[in-house]
């Protein structure tokens, strides 16, 4: 059963993703990737009137507000509707936002950009500690790795899971992004060199972690009876920040094993129609910055239908060429510019429903993908489904 | 043109200096709750607007204040304008059946330094010293140099929206130059819903400049105007309450003039501005929630409509025309 | 931010290569306030008196630990403060490679749940068993919070303890 069509995906854009994009500022690669998408629909800019802006802290550009430095003559910057910021989901939550804003007949076209510089400031930790509460736990390490470190080793210690085991997920994707012309990381890895890879918080490994990566991203959006990829549903789930509150067995355990992320994907695929994941979604696209977190976002998915997502992985699953392949791009790992790295999920589920995925193409004519994104230390979960 | 019916159930508002900003967010929270006659369980989706610069913290992820945990959360930190119209797409849509509206701000330590300069262009625009304080001075030179804007009538408002800010039940509010924020800390919130309520939103619109908008086109009024042509309703025979509110009287008197020309108002009539527009508090993006509320509260029990107006950016150039309709037969 | 990419070690500053321009080369500085907790001067007050404190939720019942003054997930005040522990068990960990010159051995942090409490919080653990090969093996393991002789009133008044039996 299809889902009812919410909007369309009209164009995509993306910049390939490098560590430094030194030849633009944030403004000139909005700029870029909002042209992209407007050659990739067809459409004038003229034609064009909605904008949304997906940003992240904007402490690592080192400009606040920036949409309205940014947005000036972008196509639809009169009719800007506004900047999501949800952390690092905040690309997948505006294209949301624009389908709805489209849904409502609010706007006809509704072009979303996102970009992110990964050197604009020389401190990243920093950048983002002025945003944390001096008051708050400062009695252990507050990093990302170390936050996802506790993840994965509860997940181990579950799953009865070796460090080797864990790095699977890892060398699928970094195989996968040889063929994607846009990722940042183009080269193998092995388990071998995942594993000796210097420990950033055990077990958390520097090959388990994204690069940091520039980049930007564009989509627009379009009516539901238009041509094209539709987006069929839509789920979030806010949890709270207390991570130790989240490791309770018996009461709520949804650090370790995703079950809030479970919830937003149940919620999406309601709006959806669909009630078997593991047969109905063909292909996943889901942020992961670090390889934990893509094998929680599986299992919260309802891709595995019980496994566990990292032996699955180990054994031949979820790669480009199985049944249900996720990050067939390379994912996160092979390079993730904050602000647009759910946009781009959004771009490389679009691009394998249209079967215009070049090289990184997968070979079963997919119909319907699973895209989520997740904003903050795995507090904000979001799902969207697309179908062909 | 909205697509299908949206409502404002019920509102909640606190402004002061020195409020303990999160408990603030939980008492508007439960007044708007309890105005709409809801629970939180009640409530599908979250949407919240602040700024993570001004408060020193993320709203997106700090927005479990504002009732979001387990819910759906939209984080549209830009205006209140935004935020709103994220909440009626979202209904519109069928997203959501029930949205609760929250926004807040720490404004008060913008009044020791303004942190609003590191808004600007990097690299033509703030080596020249551009700040909101000089695209201000900006605004004000051109509206007053054009005529568009006379200095005595420009007094005057600033003024009167003094006075009536003083009057006001909060005694905190304070004094307010003709250009500068008047800086102060608030949260507000709104309950929205699906179908029929109290007070309609007929619709709404927003017109959006950059950060330093060509030299001739500096006039909140043409943006208003930009808004309101988005609008398909005429409501001059029934209005009864217009809020305008944004980061200086200059601004809002020049916004609120295309709607007070066409009704026939003077800016400074009791319907307009009752508790002294900007004048009362500025707390970042949030601020224009506080204005919607001002009409949503006037027009309840009555038939009559209304309109806001969130003036968001230093010069109010992210602007939002809000129509709002009393529900009463 | 799960999206920030942590070096064990500091990073020197990158110069530009000589053919880039620096346009602007600036810092924020931005006043900025923040507020405590209300529970939090009673929790530090507790740890100087070697007592660890969670709260209740009125609303689910539950104590939380460490405590605060708000609940999000039942929008309540909280305000009711409950001894919990001393001893616990260990949820979950990871060990910690301190950066900087000098060789120091790396460190478990791991979160405990301690007795009557509904939640978990971190600590470091430390003395006979915590440094196994093997640190998932202490997973699910009870543990104990150790004070110091004179705790001053903050987090590092305690660690965690293996307790007798877990640690073989």
């Amino acid at each position: 059963m299809s889902g009812r069509r919410i909007a369309t995906v009209l164009g995509v854009a993306q910049v390939p993703m490098r560590t430094r994009l030194s030849q633009y500022t944030y403004a000139d690669l909005l700029g870029v990737v909002a042209a992209r998408a407007l050659e990739d629909a067809k459409v004038d800019a003229a034609d064009v009137d909605g904008l949304i802006l997906a940003m992240a802290p904007t402490t690592t550009l080192g400009i606040d507000e920036p949409h309205f430095w940014a947005t000036a003559d972008l196509p639809g910057m009169k009719g800007f509707l506004g900047r999501v910021h949800t952390l690092a989901s905040s690309g997948l939550v505006a294209f949301r936002l624009a389908c709805a804003h489209v849904a409502a007949k609010r706007a006809k076209r509704v072009l979303v950009v996102a970009a992110d510089l990964a050197d604009e400031s020389p401190d990243l930790i920093a950048a983002i500690g002025m945003f944390a509460n001096p008051f708050a736990e400062r009695h252990y390490p507050q990093s990302a790795a170390a936050a996802h470190a506790f993840e994965m080793t509860a997940y181990m210690a579950r799953n009865a899971l070796t460090e080797r085991d864990m790095a699977h997920v890892i060398v699928k994707n970094r195989a996968n992004g040889i063929a994607n012309e846009y990722a940042q990381l183009r080269a193998p890895v092995t388990v071998d060199e995942v594993v000796d890879s210097p420990v950033l918080s055990w077990p958390i490994k520097r090959a388990d972690a994204s690069p940091r990566t520039s980049g930007a991203a564009a989509v627009l959006v379009g009516p539901a009876d238009e041509k094209g990829v539709a987006a069929t549903g839509f789920g979030n789930y806010a949890n709270h920040p207390v991570s130790g509150a989240r490791m309770v067995p018996g009461l709520d355990e949804s650090y370790f094993d995703a079950s809030d992320l479970r919830q937003a994907a149940a919620r999406a695929y309601a709006m959806a129609g669909i009630e078997r994941p593991h047969d109905e979604i063909d292909l996943a696209e889901v942020y992961a910055s670090f390889g934990i977190i893509e094998l929680l976002s599986i299992e919260g998915l309802g891709l595995t239908n019980g496994g566990v997502a990292a032996r699955m992985i180990r054994d031949g699953e979820f790669h480009r060429d199985a049944r249900l392949p996720v990050n067939a791009s390379g994912g996160a790992t092979c390079g993730t510019p904050i602000s647009a790295t759910g946009l781009i999920r959004v771009i490389e589920a679009t691009l394998q429903l249209r079967g215009t995925a070049g090289a990184r193409q997968i070979k079963h004519e997919p119909r319907r993908a699973a895209v989520s994104a997740i904003g903050g230390l795995f507090q904000l979960q979001e799902v969207g489904v697309l179908e062909a | 043109m909205m697509a299908g019916s949206v409502s404002i159930a019920g509102t909640g508002e606190r402004i002061g200096r020195g409020l303990p900003i999160e408990a603030a967010v939980h008492e508007v929270v439960r007044d708007a709750l309890a105005g709409a006659g809801l629970s939180l369980s009640a409530i599908d989706m979250v949407v919240t607007v602040g700024s993570d610069v001004l408060d020193g913290g993320m709203v997106g992820t700090r927005s479990g204040i504002a009732g979001a945990y387990g819910r759906e959360l939209l984080t549209v930190p830009s205006s209140a304008g935004h935020a709103f119209a994220t909440a009626v797409s979202m209904l519109d849509s069928g997203q959501a059946g029930t949205v609760l509206l929250a926004g807040w701000g720490e404004g008060t330590k913008f009044a020791a330094l303004d942190g609003r300069i590191i808004q600007a262009d990097p690299f033509y625009a703030r080596p020249l010293g551009a700040d909101a304080s000089a695209i201000a001075a900006l605004q004000a030179q051109r509206l007053l140099a054009d005529g568009r804007m006379s200095l005595e009538r420009l007094t005057e408002y600033g003024a009167a929206m003094r006075m009536r800010a003083d009057l006001a039940d909060d005694k905190t509010a304070g004094m307010q130059e003709w250009l500068a924020p008047n800086w102060s800390d608030g949260a507000c919130a709104l309950v929205l819903a699906a179908g029929s309520g109290a007070v309609r939103v007929v619709d709404f619109g927003t017109a959006f400049r950059p950060y330093c908008p060509d030299p001739a086109d500096l006039d909140p009024a043409v943006w208003v105007r930009e808004a309101v042509e988005r609008i398909g309703h005429t409501f001059d025979e029934d209005l009864a309450a217009v809020e305008a509110g944004g980061p200086s009287a200059l601004c809002e008197v020049a916004a609120l003039a295309p709607i007070l020309d066409s009704a026939g108002w003077r800016p400074l009539d009791p319907r307009v501005n009752a508790t002294g527009g900007g004048a009362m508090a500025f707390f970042g993006p949030a601020t224009g929630l506080r204005h919607i509320i001002a009409v949503a509260d006037a027009l309840a029990d009555t038939s009559g409509s209304g309109i806001a107006i969130d003036l968001a950016g230093p010069i109010g150039q992210a602007t939002t025309v809000v129509a709002l309709q009393g529900a009463k037969q | 931010m799960s999206d920030v990419q942590e070096r064990g070690a500091a990073k020197p500053a990158r110069s530009a290569p000589e053919d880039e321009f620096v346009f602007v080369d600036a810092a924020w500085s931005l006043k900025q306030s923040f507020r405590r907790d209300p529970l939090q001067a009673s929790f530090l007050a507790g740890l100087k008196a070697k007592r660890l404190l969670g709260v209740r939720d009125p609303v689910r019942g539950l104590v939380m630990f460490p405590p605060r003054s708000f609940a999000e997930e039942s929008y309540s005040d909280m305000s009711d403060l409950v001894p919990v522990g001393p001893g616990g068990v260990i949820r979950t960990l990871t060990k910690v490679i301190p950066g900087g010159k000098e060789p120091r051995p790396p460190f478990l942090v791991v979160f405990v749940q301690l007795d009557g409490a509904d939640s978990a919080a971190a600590g470091a653990l430390r003395g006979p068993g915590s440094d196994v090969s093997d640190p998932l093996s202490l997973i699910g393991k009870r543990c104990r919070a150790v004070f110091k002789p004179e705790p001053d009133g903050a987090w590092t008044d305690f660690w965690y303890q293996l307790e007798e039996g877990a640690a073989a």
